[in-house]
């Protein structure tokens, strides 16, 4: 590929261009997708090394894939994530780490089956988030296939364990990123959907569980659940201001035993996100304060479990590394869509690493066993990815 | 002295003993052959694309190990051939395979037309219904005729799943009719076979020396058939057998076990008199008949199972030009 002719990457007729030549090799990509989407992302084997260790099904097969695939390095870390190393030809330079979460929301042993027919291939946990780990595969055969060498090291890791309660707030990537030799120089979070997807903001958020239980001496007077749906209702009637935008999800309920007996326990789980860390810990301390005043008005026991803390972050719309994927996703035919998101972003940000995340495709039917992703559009989104590799090779997040 | 390996010792793989691609390309090169994957088919629109797929981007495109993928359908009422050309499979509906032979209808029959239509030296036959398709249910094949001399046809074996629902599997050890049926009746008057762990099972690959000169059931008997007569005609050190580790397929009831067992036992009678180990003074019915509690009575199904086999495709006319045109194409 000719030099970097416009900005920090590829002009806008060889982004294009990329795409096509990508087309070249879409049974590869689907082959990477099926082979690794089948597999349960909560299964566990044994590690082929002399260890014998437990890992997971499904970061063994991305490492040992990614080294048949030719990446110099590949590895399971300490932590079980899927690690590979593509060298760069200037090993001065700090690397470019792309990064994807390895475990799909749906936990279906075995039984895992995606199809193919209409231009889509579907099936459960594509979009979230086999696609995702599925284009890191792929970014050797891209790089041979587009005859690209870069300059810095890439780093391709698929974290794993992130749908365990919390995710991967809980700084599974945060100790990923500490054990690095070298600080990336910047770095681009992969999700499956959709194509056209940019964020570069993080907002604060609080995920928590709120539980209620009844001291056995009264149960019949007090129901736990009558007490979670007041909970609720003063959490909702909470006055929240549009700007900076501050919103709470009651996400999950659930209590009691049977139809016609008074619930001795229950839970409520809820979100909290803000575009202000100080907003966001005001409201969780409102929510405290409704929790508080239920205890002794209710004679309850109550609980609040946080299990994701994140606080606001951002590298801003003026980022050359924003600049660049905005031209990028333009050139490919689409309007990005921005919004701030509540990802591992956060933990890029905070350690100083500009990073944005993209999506790989058009994507249908999220978060249920039919979700999809429109075959063609795979071809823009793995563009994208070589692109703004090549943006960021090029000193788009070192100024 | 060593105490000499059995034929289990020796023709016993694992899949993974295969998984150096290159060099099986390598293997395949120096013996000069051709390969052939082979997916038969009715009504698999919703499996048939994601295994092309697989098959061709590992095994076509970036290994060069399969030549040519072909589906021989049995004439799907749905888009399982529209979907597969569109995969770049070579898709053929069996009846216009040689159109001048009255059409029967059968897995065997689409297994036994491949070997008309398709080039490969050796084919590789793969059921289209598998849900967790990987390379290696073709390469695990290819691998022992590749790579061990004299090894002419190659069968699968699993640790074999079945599914319970959409959301439950079950283990299910070698298979229902396997271990009440084909194992006892091999142990009994085929010794040797009773080593083949899942002699039933529906992936295998055989040289085309092997498989054109041999008669293919087009029903339930079609495994049974092709491991007797490989045996009788050429010896247990031809056949070897594969670990392909899980394969997920889908249940079947007792009653649908039933009327296989009843194909199987056929085939399995006939081969003994045609071998001589035994007669039957009168030919054996074709009718299978179960019973089927319907509400509070039993409800009498009785089916007609019929054992129909295509001779050696080495016998037809048409096969023989066809072949003659190829090896002339290839001068």
């Amino acid at each position: 590929m000719e030099g970097r002719g416009v900005g920090f990457g590829i002009s806008d007729a060889e982004i294009e261009a990329l795409a096509e030549r990508i087309g070249e090799i879409d049974d590869l990509v689907l082959g990477n997708l099926v082979m690794l989407g089948e597999l349960p992302s909560d299964e566990e084997t044994v590690s082929s090394d002399e260890s014998a260790a437990r890992v997971g099904v499904r970061p063994r097969f991305f490492a040992e894939r990614l080294s048949a695939l030719g990446a110099d390095e590949a590895w399971l870390d300490e932590d079980g994530h899927a690690v590979g190393l593509i060298e760069g030809v200037d090993p001065g330079l700090p690397p470019i780490l792309l990064g994807a979460e390895l475990d799909s929301a749906f936990a279906l042993p075995g039984s895992i089956h995606y199809s193919i027919a209409d231009g889509w291939i579907s099936g459960p946990g594509l979009l979230d988030n086999a696609l995702g780990a599925a284009a890191l595969l792929c970014v050797p055969d891209l790089l041979r296939v587009l005859d690209l060498r870069l300059a810095s090291d890439l780093i391709l890791v698929a974290y794993s364990g992130t749908m365990r309660e919390g995710g991967p707030m809980l700084g599974l990537v945060e100790r990923f990123l500490s054990r690095l030799e070298r600080k990336p120089r910047g770095a681009i979070a992969v999700k499956g959907g959709d194509f056209g997807r940019l964020n570069f903001e993080c907002e604060a958020v609080v995920r928590a569980d709120l539980r209620i239980e009844v001291d056995s001496g009264r149960l019949g007077r007090t129901n736990a659940i009558a007490v979670a749906a007041e909970f609720v209702d003063r959490v909702l009637r909470l006055r929240v201001p549009s700007r900076p935008e501050t919103v709470i999800t009651i996400g999950t309920i659930g209590g009691g035993y049977k139809h016609g007996g008074s619930a001795p326990s229950a839970e409520v789980g809820f979100e909290v996100r803000s575009e202000s860390n100080a907003l966001l810990v005001s409201v969780m301390s409102r929510i405290a304060s409704i929790a508080e005043e239920l205890r002794y008005a209710r004679k309850v026991d109550v609980t609040i479990t946080t299990g994701t803390k994140l606080g606001a972050s951002g590298i801003g719309f003026r980022h050359a590394l924003v600049r660049e994927s905005i031209r990028t996703i333009k050139a490919l035919g689409a309007d990005p869509n921005v919004y701030p998101s509540v990802s591992e972003l956060h933990h890029y940000h905070s350690l100083g690493i500009p990073a944005v995340t993209v999506g790989i495709a058009e994507g249908r039917d999220y978060h249920t066993e039919h979700a999809g992703a429109r075959v063609d559009s795979l071809r823009k989104g793995l563009a994208q990815l070589v692109a703004l590799s090549l943006a960021v090779d090029g000193g788009a997040c070192d100024a | 002295m060593p105490r000499a390996q059995s034929w289990f010792e020796r023709n016993t793989f694992h899949h993974s003993v295969f998984s150096d691609l290159g060099r099986l390309v390598e293997l395949k090169r120096a013996l000069g052959l051709k390969v052939s994957v082979c997916f038969p088919t009715l009504n698999e629109a919703a499996t048939i694309a994601k295994e092309i797929v697989v098959v061709k981007a590992e095994l076509a495109t970036r290994f060069p190990l399969v030549d040519e993928i072909g589906v021989i359908d049995s004439g799907s009422s749905d888009r399982t051939r529209e979907i597969a050309a569109e995969c770049g499979a070579s898709v053929w509906l069996a009846e216009d395979i040689l159109p001048g032979l009255p059409p029967l209808k059968g897995k065997g029959e689409n297994l036994w037309k491949a070997l008309h239509v398709l080039s490969g030296d050796v084919v590789v036959y793969v059921d289209a219904d598998i849900k967790n398709i990987h390379p290696r249910f073709v390469y695990g094949l290819l691998g022992p005729i590749l790579a061990r001399e004299g090894v002419k046809y190659s069968k699968a074996f699993y640790d074999r799943p079945i599914a319970v629902d959409q959301r439950n599997l079950k283990p299910s050890g070698g298979g229902r009719v396997t271990e009440l049926v084909i194992r006892p009746l091999f142990s009994l008057h085929y010794p040797e076979l009773a080593e083949i762990i899942q002699p039933l099972s529906g992936e295998y690959a055989g040289t085309r020396d092997v498989l054109e000169a041999i008669p293919f059931p087009i029903g339930y008997g079609i495994e049974t058939s092709m491991l007797i007569d490989i045996l009788e005609r050429w010896g247990m050190d031809v056949i070897a057998q594969v670990d392909l580790d899980r394969r997920v397929h889908r249940n079947q009831d007792t009653l649908a076990l039933g009327r296989m067992a009843f194909g199987i036992m056929k085939t399995f009678f006939r081969k003994l008199e045609s071998s001589g180990k035994a007669s039957y003074p009168a030919p054996s019915a074709d009718e299978m008949i179960q019973f089927q509690l319907d509400g509070a009575s039993y409800r009498r199904d009785a089916r007609r199972i019929e054992l129909v086999e295509r001779p050696p495709i080495v016998g037809i006319p048409e096969y023989l030009a066809a072949r003659q045109a190829e090896r002339e194409g290839g001068r």
